[in-house]
């Protein structure tokens, strides 16, 4: 049977066995982060479910009123209740603190509105089960076609990744992309520390300083098919300054953990 | 002393009252009014001390002496706010520890309830 094989080939499938098996002795968990998104955290639990049987899901419910929280529980999958909205940033911390306690290996991010096509979750973990990276960040904008944003949304984007991909010497095209998997140094870190509100690209400079290695691959990502989006131009706006003062803060930090 | 002293002087006065009692019924907390007693203590002294403001003013090179005032109220409020905001940033770090431990303790609640009523 190997025979049939041409040499290069059957090492490639053999690399797959290999991988494959790391996969399955991997502990692997989904978190989503959902406020008011009743409408959409079926499909999202359907998805992961569909799509990437070997991960447990973790829905953290910052303190909706929709009850998303218990008809994610209806879907079976784990629940963390917010006793009152906290934000994302912090709702995500305790899914880390959450995986960091339960023996989590891998932890992967995914919005509960249903934008993060769960197809790509093999692709998200395999950098890390090979040991490539301890952060890869899945970006809309690396691949053709999906949804890429509104075009506000995209300007900012675009003016963070830049000044991102400067601090960190390394091209980042998707630094607001809340699509990401990590590995158990990663979730020993966001566990501990982790900003509080519009946290992305924030989180990347944390761990960019903390010496983890990023790695960027291509996702496509949905339109919101359900529930209402939580940017609008007020938000935009704290949104560009709190992150160009993190930016300019973690830059700050980074010198000095140089100099020491 | 002038009028304009005097009243000062009642101000001093009718402050310490109002944070001694808030103290007394538990509305203030005694680390938070030391504070507030250190501005009655500057209404005070300026109050009865006429010359220090003046003084004040010559060495900042203010030529009204009222104007000093001013200045010195400002900034008194400017640490009031800075302190206030300190004591804000650590209270909601507080909660949300606060927050997230009840969450994952909740989890574990419900767990052990379903894990018990299998058993049971
Ligand atoms: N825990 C928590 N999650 C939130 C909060 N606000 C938004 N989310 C979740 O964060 C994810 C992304 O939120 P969106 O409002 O879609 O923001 P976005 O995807 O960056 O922006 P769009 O391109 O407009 O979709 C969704 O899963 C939301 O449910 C919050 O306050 N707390
Ligand atoms: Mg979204």
């Amino acid at each position: 049977m190997a025979g049939a094989f041409p040499p290069q080939k059957r090492r490639a499938g053999a690399q797959m066995l290999v991988r494959e098996h790391a996969m399955e002795t991997q502990k692997i968990i989904v978190i989503v982060p959902a406020y008011e998104e009743a409408a959409n955290i079926a499909g999202v639990i359907e998805d992961i479910r569909g799509n990437f049987p070997a991960a447990d899901i973790l829905i953290v419910d910052d303190g909706s009123s929709d009850g998303t929280g218990k008809i994610a529980l209806q879907h079976g999958a784990e629940v963390l209740t917010i006793p009152f909205n906290l934000g994302i940033g912090s709702a995500v911390q305790t899914g880390y603190q959450y995986a960091l306690r339960e023996g989590y290996d891998i932890a992967i991010q995914l919005d509960g509105d249903g934008q993060h096509d769960a197809s790509f979750l093999p692709e998200m973990v395999s950098p890390l089960v090979n040991g490539e990276c301890d952060l890869v960040l899945g970006s809309r904008y690396l691949a053709g076609g999906g949804y890429k944003g509104a075009r506000g949304r995209r300007a900012g984007t675009a003016f963070f990744s830049w000044t991102l991909s400067l601090l960190l010497g390394q091209k980042v095209t998707d630094s607001t992309s809340g699509f990401r998997a990590v590995n158990l140094e990663a979730i020993e870190l966001f566990a501990a520390d982790y900003p509080r509100d519009y946290p992305e690209v924030e989180a990347l400079l944390l761990a960019h300083v903390t010496r983890l290695k990023i790695k960027e691959i291509p996702v496509t990502m949905r339109e919101r098919t359900g529930g209402k989006s939580s940017i609008n131009l007020f938000r935009s706006a704290y949104y560009m300054v709190k992150v160009f003062l993190a930016l300019i803060v973690g830059f700050s930090r980074r010198r000095a953990s140089r100099a020491e | 002393m002038s009028r304009i002293q005097y009243f000062a002087l009642a101000i001093g006065f009718l402050l310490t009252i109002v944070i001694f009692q808030l103290i007394r019924k538990k509305k203030l907390k005694e680390q938070y009014s030391l504070l507030w007693f250190l501005t009655v203590a500057v209404i005070f002294v300026l109050a009865v001390w006429e010359a220090l403001l003046i003084k004040i003013s010559d060495i900042i090179g203010i030529q009204v002496p009222s104007n000093a005032l001013f200045l010195l109220a400002l900034l008194f409020l400017f640490v009031m706010a800075m302190h206030f905001s300190l004591i804000v940033s650590r209270l909601t770090d507080q909660s949300k520890m606060l927050a997230q431990k009840l969450a994952l303790m909740e989890r574990d609640l419900r767990r052990a309830r379903e894990q018990r009523e299998q058993a049971g």
